[in-house]
């Protein structure tokens, strides 16, 4: 099994837990089968390598999306990735099958607790505010795994974020 | 009066898009409508944050109006969020440029509204592909619209076409 972590956080610099999540990662190395990412750091312009990307999907069985809630989404760069990258004839339609099989997993980071994606609150579970990445995996045929979601990102204590950490490299490694 | 500001997020509306270029210009017919070109005001994805601010804080309503690309809306508009939703602005303690305005979307989607059904090829509603867009607006404490939604834009009759610019014309004279 080889795992694509693909991180989009715009400031991996002034992030704490996505940078917490992508140094627990990072020491994964090619005998773990995992490749680590950091797609804003790669394309500070906006200008996504398609021919690159499309590579990587094509030599990996599991592509994990890793990124800070922003407005009940991704960054942009992760939306500019899919635009761009996953295109008619490849993702989909005739002859595209590039994702067919595939296992895709969501790892977020949220600011907010748990309690916030909740009905009673703004009327939305995470689930829901996943639910175009989902549909996304379905069009292309791929297979959604639970998301790794970490609430409360700015206020995690330390020793929480190490244990979320934790947890997220085991996930990687399953 | 209400004045309404329209920023159409569509990568090549004065070519290749078909209904949003429509819908673009019969809401441009309108008193008391402003409509931004937002990619062409934007070729580089580099937006300006205080002239969209300042067209934000003289409007009583805002639309994005986007064709649905992957279930969201295309990138720009992301980075939109991004970057002109600041801290103290759009939200936080002094952030109130939202409160008491408008937020609608007006989205066009290529399938018919019987693939947007929990039995239908994409299982999700629209209402639930724009979750996030509506969670953006209760964050901001705008009033969120019941969105303008024009289903199955591919091949779209000249005559369906007319009738959706004279609807989205009534739906932004509200």
């Amino acid at each position: 099994m080889k795992t694509l972590v693909l991180v989009f956080h715009p400031d991996m610099a002034k992030s704490r837990a996505n940078a917490a999540l992508m140094a627990a990662a990072r020491p994964l190395s090619e005998d773990d089968g995992v490749t680590v990412r950091d797609e804003y750091a790669l394309y500070p312009d906006g200008k996504i390598d398609v021919k690159a990307e499309q590579r990587l999907i094509e030599t990996h069985d599991r592509i994990v999306f890793q990124f800070p809630m922003y407005w009940y989404s991704a960054p942009a760069l992760l939306k500019e990735w899919e635009d761009k990258v996953l295109e008619f004839g490849w993702a989909y339609g005739p002859g595209g099958e590039a994702l067919k099989g595939k296992s895709i997993m969501v790892a977020t980071t949220a600011g907010g607790p748990r309690t916030e994606y909740r009905d009673e609150d703004n009327g939305a579970t995470m689930d829901e505010v996943l639910s175009p990445y989902r549909m996304m995996v379905r069009y292309t045929h791929a297979v959604w795994l639970k998301p790794f979601v970490v609430f409360e990102s700015m206020e995690l204590s330390d020793e929480s974020l190490a244990e979320a950490a934790r947890d997220y490299r085991q996930a990687l490694l399953r | 009066m209400k004045k309404t500001l329209v920023l159409v997020f569509h990568p090549s509306l004065n070519g290749q898009s078909h209904v949003n270029a429509a819908l673009a210009k019969a809401a441009g017919e309108l008193d008391n409508v402003t409509v931004r070109d937002e990619y062409a005001l934007y070729p580089d994805g580099r937006i300006d944050v205080k002239a969209e601010q300042a067209a934000v804080e003289a409007a009583d309503r805002v639309v994005f109006q986007f064709p649905l690309f992957w279930f969201s809306s295309p990138s720009l508009l992301k980075e939109w969020e991004d970057e002109v939703l600041e801290h103290g602005w759009a939200y936080g303690s002094e952030g109130h440029a939202f409160e008491g305005k408008e937020f609608a979307v007006a989205v066009s989607t290529g399938s018919p509204e019987s693939k947007y059904q929990p039995e239908g090829d994409n299982k999700f509603t629209i209402d639930q592909v724009l979750v996030p867009f509506e969670g953006t607006a209760n964050h901001i404490n705008a009033t969120w619209v019941k969105p303008f939604v024009t289903f199955a834009s591919f091949g779209i009759t000249d005559e369906a076409l007319a009738e959706a610019a004279e609807s989205y014309g009534k739906f932004l004279s509200e």
